[in-house]
């Protein structure tokens, strides 16, 4: 259902969300920012994909977190309160902190950014592209048809080779067989390409790509527009009065923290609760 | 009038000494479906470049094109679809492919939503659109390149080998898609084949190309009787019912497909013997494969499940099955690339196997032909000698300093096989080795590989085309959902089925002396 925000909606209101969702994000100073970041993420991810994407999510964000929990406080000594000494160094309850907080904030950017390929933003980015830039969308269209193709063509030529000369340990024959398939690949892909314009000719591409009209924006998409910029500027407001997060020498909590907060997590998860009203009417009438 | 009328075209490329086209002279009439034949080489695809302005070559063209009803600016008026399924696909996406065309047309995004989603239900591939284009099939790609030169609805389609990589059942699902539109929107269409079976009883009219001259121009019956008149070489190219036909006293009318061959034969009578073709007696066995699973990664099941084979020395033996069956996998555990996940690959000692792939420009790197080949002299101690006198046995003797890429089709084939050679393989592997091989290039890589097995050497060979199958081969696995059949002799295989056998069988079945390939059937004296 939260697929619906994202496929159906304009390419203004979802990029917007997106670079608001980003940013807020990693400006997160502070545990409370930050945790409630990397929930929303994880609500985000579990609403639109599924159990299985929220445990993979769980599974790539658990480990940077934990990390960065042990990491910082042996190499940052700051912070006034020691929980214990390891190789003369204290283990400060600060220190341990701002690792904690800098862990979950990278583990949220990297969960919004795989919802955001499975919820096909970049198809979005290439649709706002291709109204301004066309050939540079072209392009980069192009880029996304040629990887996987000339990774397999790669992946194919070393099985050729294997197959007659078997298998290698040496590096140097390694090497050697790379290049060779890396020339074939290149040769092969050249050739091929000649097809591939061609058939492009064929379909009026002469001098470039034209830029073409765009769907116009309907009632609602405008709607959500609105309700985003508010939302955003909002959010924006109680995030600068709630101030950057002290945790050195010891930790301070802003009065503004809890409402921006709440401002901010209203932000983040705007597709869920936007699309959840339907998900529930769904739900109960199985 | 008619649609279009080439007359006295001759074209010779730039910088070539040689005319492709010499003098022709031909009219289409609106609502056609034409088949323009001719072998490998015989100028087909410059005659079909030629008719479309932004595709046409550059060179010494003499003549004229006249088109009546075409407007000269609008490149949609004519639609193209070439031979290679991948390489024609610009987008990543089915929905863009659709939309490329119409962008650069012009409309607008409204209008290009409603002609992408009105084309994609006249023609069922609604699933396909949020698909990325390396998720398809083969034949779903060049479907879905065939609805992209249909978006722009064009008034003339040309077809360049559209059938050429795909198997059977995609082919005719492609063609069953042509056949829909020219009755449903009288489009005219011109299409370029050199294999008639499925194609010949839908055309209205037969143009021949023969080196570059129009030989022939009229009625699919004729065209028949023209082939085997002046030009039998090429009867190996024309569907299964009129090679058998042609063979029998009796012939007023040509049959064009098993349906009217049946017909023929019952009142033709029994005036035939069939004489079968010996097939390779087996020597020592070479590489066993027992209970072979095997899965990709990422797939939900595995590609080859409970596999098991047994190779011969100085055999042919063909791997069939329909089109992800689990071949190639299965070809690649032979060859050692890939591990089973269980079970076991047992190659006997000293036995050395190389593969060939579907595409042989995997196997070169871009240095001329005689480099290529000596590429691995060291490894394997042969010289350039041997080097030359292979390339002499197959018929390559002059190309030496040539690059692998410009050589034709059948001769890179060859090629491929003669660097594989000289490393002295005891087996060798051939996924799909005559994907795009008109009939005279089927009929001698057949004898090539004959010779071959002569020489003591095993054969595995993919390929999906069942009456080369029964040319060439001696044994056959049949693969189904990643299973084998247990193997059996081609000829006995192919007699036991109903449908997945050669279009000779099928006609001949039910007759007390059914032959399997068309060269069997000899007329009595």
């Amino acid at each position: 259902m939260i697929k619906n925000f994202f496929y159906r909606r304009a390419d203004v209101p979802v990029l917007l969300y997106a670079a608001a969702v980003l940013l807020f994000s990693m400006a997160s100073t502070g545990p409370i920012f930050s945790a409630v970041g990397l929930l929303c993420a994880l609500v985000s991810r579990a609403a639109s994909s599924g159990r299985r994407a929220l445990r993979s999510s769980v599974g790539l964000a658990l480990p940077v977190i934990l990390l960065l929990t042990i990491v910082n406080p042996l190499v940052n000594t700051g912070g006034l309160t020691v929980l214990f000494s390891v190789f003369d160094r204290p283990v400060t309850v600060e220190a341990t902190l701002y690792g904690l907080s800098a862990g979950m904030t990278l583990a949220a950017v990297l969960v919004w950014f795989a919802h955001f390929n499975d919820m096909a933003v970049s198809e979005k980015i290439l649709g706002v592209f291709s109204g301004i830039f066309p050939t540079t969308a072209l392009a980069a269209v192009l880029i996304l048809r040629y990887i996987p193709a000339l990774l397999r063509t790669g992946e194919q030529a070393n099985r050729v080779r294997a197959a007659l000369c078997g298998d290698t340990r040496n590096k140097s024959e390694s090497l050697r067989r790379a290049l060779r398939s890396t020339t074939i690949v290149l040769e092969k892909s050249l050739e091929d390409s000649a097809q591939t314009a061609k058939s492009m000719n064929a379909r009026g591409y002469k001098r470039g790509m034209r830029r073409h009209k765009k769907l116009p924006m309907s009632a609602s998409d405008k709607g959500i527009t609105a309700l985003l910029t508010v939302l955003i500027a909002c959010t924006a407001a109680l995030f600068f009065a709630a101030g950057s997060f002290v945790f050195f020498p010891y930790v301070r909590l802003s009065p503004w923290s809890v409402p921006a907060a709440v401002g901010m997590a209203l932000l983040l998860l705007l597709p869920v609760l936007a699309e959840g009203k339907e998900r529930l009417v769904w739900r109960l009438s199985k | 009038m008619a649609f279009i009328e080439v007359n006295h075209l001759s074209f010779c490329y730039a910088g070539a000494e040689k005319a492709v086209l010499h003098d022709l002279n031909f009219a289409i009439q609106e609502g056609e479906l034409v088949l323009l034949f001719g072998a490998s080489g015989s100028g087909k695809t410059t005659l079909l470049s030629l008719l479309k302005k932004e595709i046409a070559p550059l060179g010494d063209r003499t003549g004229e094109i006249v088109f009546h009803g075409l407007s000269d600016n609008d490149f949609s008026a004519i639609g193209y679809v070439a031979q290679s399924p991948e390489n024609q696909m610009v987008a990543d996406t089915v929905q863009r492919e659709l939309a490329f065309g119409l962008e650069n047309a012009g409309f607008d995004a409204a209008f290009l939503y409603r002609r992408i989603a009105e084309t994609a239900c006249y023609f069922g591939i609604e699933a396909l659109l949020e698909k990325k284009a390396t998720d398809l099939s083969g034949g779903q790609k060049q479907l879905c390149n065939l609805c992209a030169a249909l978006c722009l609805s064009p008034k003339l389609l040309l077809l360049d080998e559209p059938l050429a990589h795909l198997d059977p059942i995609a082919a005719e699902n492609f063609l069953s898609v042509l056949r829909r539109i020219h009755r449903e929107t009288g489009i005219t269409i011109l299409l370029c084949e050199h294999l008639t079976e499925q194609v010949l009883p839908d055309c209205d009219r037969v143009l021949c190309l023969d080196e570059g001259r129009l030989t022939f121009d009229g009625a699919p019956q004729d065209f028949c009787r023209h082939i085997f008149q002046h030009q039998p070489s090429l009867g190996g190219s024309l569907p299964a019912a009129a090679q058998i036909a042609s063979k029998l006293p009796g012939l007023r009318d040509y049959p064009l497909t098993v349906n009217e061959g049946r017909r023929f034969l019952e009142t033709a009578g029994e005036k035939w013997i069939v004489r079968p073709r010996t097939v390779h007696t087996p020597g020592r066995v070479l590489m066993r494969g027992r209970e072979l699973w095997f899965a990709y990664p990422s797939a939900e099941k595995p590609a080859v499940a409970n596999a098991s084979l047994t190779i011969y020395a100085g055999e042919i033996h063909a791997i069939v099955g329909g089109n992800g069956a689990g071949k190639s996998t299965l070809l690649q555990l032979l060859a050692g690339v890939l591990r089973p996940l269980h079970g076991k690959v047992k190659k006997e000692k000293g036995v050395r196997s190389a593969l060939l792939p579907q595409d042989c420009r995997l196997l070169f790197c871009g240095a001329h032909l005689l480099e290529e080949l000596m590429e691995l002299s060291d490894r394997f101690g042969y010289t350039e000698q041997d080097a030359r006198a292979l390339l002499g046995q197959f018929g390559l003797a002059g190309y030496e300093q040539r690059h692998p890429y410009d050589l034709s089709g059948g001769e890179l084939q060859k090629a491929a096989i003669a660097k594989l050679l000289l490393a002295s393989p005891d087996l060798l592997l051939l996924d799909e080795p005559t994907g795009g091989m008109d009939s005279c290039a089927k009929a001698e890589f057949a004898r090539l590989l004959g010779q071959l097995a002569e020489t003591g050497k095993g054969i595995v060979l993919i390929t999906h085309d069942l009456t080369f199958a029964a040319e060439a081969a001696d044994t056959v696995t049949m693969l189904s959902g990643g299973h084998t059949l247990p193997q059996q002799n081609i000829r006995a295989f192919l007699l036991e089925n109903r449908f997945f056998t050669t279009a000779e069988y099928r006609m001949t079945r039910l007759l007390p002396q059914p032959a399997v390939l068309a060269r069997e059937v000899e007329p009595l004296a």
